[in-house]
Formats: C-alpha cells, structure tokens, sequence
C-alpha cells in the first residue's frame, strides 16, 4: 500500500518518513508542498492509499490541496498533520472533510492509533500492508 | 464635558460672592450697631471721626472677606490639584493598559506563527527521540536511554508552554447564536470524540425527537466543543486512555432556579476518580493532580468560565476508584421566540 507524505519541512518529512516506516508502511512517496502533490496525485493516484499532509505550506495549503483532491477522491483517507493548535482550525479542516487530524509534535504512539485507525475502515483489498 | 466645568466654575462665582455678601453684612452690621448709639450723641461734634469710623469697618470686612475667600480658594486649588492628579493617573492607567492590549495583541500574532514553527521543530525531537529510546532500551543502554527520557520530558514540556502561551494570547471571538439545544449539544460532543483517542469509547444518550423539539440554547459552538474536549479528556487521562465515556442529555431546570428550563448534560468515566481534598480544588486555576509535562491545570478552570459565561452551572461527583460524574446545566429556551 502507498503512502503519499506532503510536508515542506525537510526535518519533519524524514521524520514522518521514518515514523511510518516504524509502523510497518514502508511504500512512501513524498512531496515538498501542495502543488506537487497535486500533479504527483494526477500522474499516480491508483497507487496512493493514503495521503498524509501537512497544513501549512508553500503554493498550495494543505487544505486547498485536500479541497480539491475531494473533488475526485471523496473518500480518499487524507490525514492531515499541523502545528496549528486552534480549534477552529480543527473546524476548518473538518468542514473540508478531511478524514483525520494530527497535531504536531505528535509521538510514534499517536501516529500509529491514527493510521491503524483509518485503515481499519478501509476496505481490505485496498491495503498492501497493515501496520 | 464642557458643560460640567462650566456649571462648576458658576457654583464657585456664586459661593464666592455669598461669602463675602455675608461678611460684609456681618461685620458692618457689627461695627454699626455696636457704636450706632454712641456715634448718634457724637454726631454733631465727631463727625469726622464717625466718618474714619465707618471706613475702617468696611476695610476691615473687605480684609476679612479677602483673608477669608484666599483661604476658600486655597483650599478649593487643593482639592482641584488633587483631581488633577488623580485625572493624570486614570490617563496614564489607561494607556499602560492600552499598551499592555496592543503588546498582547502583537504577542498573539506572533505566537500563532511562533507555535507553528516550534511545534514543527520539535516533530523531529520527539518523533525521532522515541525511535532512539526505544532502540537503547532494546540494546540495554540504560544510562542512555534515561537521558533520552529526559530530552522526550523536557521537548513534552517546551510544547506545553507553547500551547500555554498560544491559550493565552489568542483571540476568542465568542459569538453567541442560537442553536436546536440538542442538536448543537450532539454535533459538539461527536466532534470532541473524533479528537479522542479512538480507544474511547461515547455512549451518548438523548431524548427523543419529539421531546427535543422547540428546545433552544444561546451558545458558542466553539466554547461549547472546549468545555466537552476539555471533560472528556480528563475522563480519558483518568481511565489511562481506554475506556468508555457514557453521556446522557436530559431536560430539566436549573439547579439554583428551578423555574428556569434547562438542558443537563451528565459526562461520567469509570477512571479512577478523586478524593474530596481534590474535588474541592479541580476548578481552581494551575490545579492539577498531572505530570508537569501533561497538564497545565488550566482545563477545568477555563470550563468554569466558559459555562460561567453561558449562565450554566457545573458540578461534579467523584468516588476515589469508582469515577467521575461532571454535570453541566444550561438554560434553555422554550420555543423559537
């Protein structure tokens, strides 16, 4: 199963990168902002699973970026990982539909509830490897 | 403002000029009537002195009227210094209060992209930290992995104080609007367990959709969310992360006015509950029974002051063991009117 990690933060994406591989994800395509996930998601988007971003970044937000992989993906799991700590963010990205929320700095404990969680309410033939 | 000064300048003319009215009423009428006979027999020989006589008692009246409007005035520019002084201290009061706003206002917009960036810089501190935790503990390195500890302890607590500072500075924009009291009540808590972990477990119950009808409660639906994520993460922290949350929504009046309607929400958890030395300090602020880098003590007090501001009350019943039973009134209002 693919895995696409969207974060400008280059610390933070090999961090993320090394979590999910911890945690038994080791298919793992990155990008450093919205706009290339974007075009990597037209070009790829039968191999992504699951797609892990960041909220803020440069170009395209992570939440524009979600907005319009709705469009054509409604119930793509999108995990969305920020620093912003409001709740009306949290409102925010909940009204965009996103499928969970991760506030960082999350641990290895967080993210692996977070993941296995999602995945549990995927259906079985879509998932390569279960964490 | 103008008018207050000048009505105030009118009485001091007026007062002024009755006192030296009756001063000089006084005092001549003294002079005159206590030589009025004997100057009456002097008249036709002394009528020079008469004359002296009579000068000198309305320049000592005109003296003592002088003497005694100077000290009046005096006194008065007292009291006027005095309200000057004062007046100077509310304007500087307001404009250090006024600084203070505007630096709180600067520190909010800063802190909210300070946060991201730190919350961001210590991703890689505690995501990677317990990777290399973990790895020395497996290899036996056991001073090692206690100074990794350490460095997970102390970057645990750098985040705290930065969701402490954001909490402080940030803007609330409470907006009170009416909502279906059940229906804002249900959306509010499911939106608190989607943030939970999912090991907790809600089991919420309500009345049914005829008895909710034409039920309405003045809310924020943003506070309403942080008085519920609030208590039911205290459940979750007291149940050790699993477990379940049972909340039931009922009708009813309030406690301290039982003509008043109201809507009751009940949250309980099987965790391990409190004694009464705690329960009688859970809402006071920096209280808390956590580790330094779990909790703030915060949370209950703010709750405290979000129902406050709802006009709700909170109560809670707790058996050491056994669990805790928070339970919130709100008023409602019957009918859309």
């Amino acid at each position: 199963m693919s895995v696409l990690l969207v974060e400008d933060d280059r610390n933070v994406r090999a961090t993320v990168k090394s979590m999910l591989r911890e945690i038994g994800l080791q298919d793992i395509y990155t990008c450093s902002n919205g706009a290339d996930a974007l075009r990597f998601f037209e070009e790829e988007s039968s191999e992504v699973r699951l797609i892990i971003c960041d909220w803020n970044m440069p170009q395209k937000t992570g939440i524009e970026f979600l907005r319009e992989i709705r469009q054509s993906h409604p119930e793509l799991p999108f995990l969305l990982i920020t620093a912003r700590a409001d709740q009306e963010s949290v409102i925010a990205a909940k009204d965009a539909h996103v499928t969970d929320y991760l506030r960082k700095p999350f641990t290895l404990a967080d993210l692996k509830s977070r993941v296995t969680h999602i995945l549990s309410h995927m259906d079985d033939d879509l998932i390569g490897v279960t964490p | 403002m103008a008018t207050t000064r000048q009505k105030r300048e009118n009485k001091e003319i007026a007062i002024d000029l009755g006192i030296a009215l009756v001063i000089l009423v006084v005092v001549s009428s003294y002079f005159i009537v206590h030589d009025v006979f004997e100057r009456w027999i002097a008249y036709t020989q002394q009528y020079e002195q008469w004359e002296l006589d009579e000068f000198f008692a309305i320049f000592v009246a005109l003296l003592i009227t002088g003497v005694v409007l100077a000290c009046r005035h005096i006194f008065v520019l007292g009291e006027l210094l005095r309200d000057l002084e004062a007046a100077h201290k509310h304007i500087a009061l307001q404009a250090s209060i006024q600084t203070q706003q505007e630096k709180l206002a600067a520190l909010g917009e800063l802190s909210g992209g300070m946060a991201h960036e730190m919350n961001n810089a210590l991703q890689p501190v505690l995501g990677l930290g317990e990777l290399v935790r973990d790895g020395l503990k497996e290899s036996g390195n056991q001073n090692h992995f206690e100074y990794m500890e350490l460095i997970l302890g102390s970057a645990a607590h750098a985040h705290l104080i930065i969701d402490n500072v954001l909490n402080f500075t940030r803007d609330k924009n409470i907006e009170m609007t009416r909502h279906d009291a059940f229906e804002i009540l249900l959306e509010t808590l499911s939106f608190s367990k989607s943030i939970m972990p999912t090991m907790i477990v809600f089991n919420i119950s309500s009345p049914d959709e005829n008895e909710a009808r034409g039920v309405f409660l003045e809310c924020d639906k943003t506070s309403l969310i942080q008085i519920f994520v609030n208590i039911t993460k205290n459940a979750a922290d007291a149940m050790d992360g699993e477990g379940t949350i049972d909340i039931s929504l009922t009708q009813g009046a309030m406690p301290h006015s039982p003509y008043t309607p109201a809507v009751c929400i009940s949250i309980s958890d099987t965790g391990c509950g409190m004694d009464e030395r705690i329960t009688k300090k859970i809402f006071d602020p920096f209280f808390t029974t956590k580790d330094m880098s779990e909790g703030t003590g915060l949370g209950l007090s703010s709750v405290l002051g979000l129902v406050k501001m709802h006009d709700g009350e909170i109560s809670l019943r707790s058996t050491p063991g056994v669990g805790t039973t928070f339970t919130l009134h709100f008023p409602t209002i019957r009918n859309n009117t």
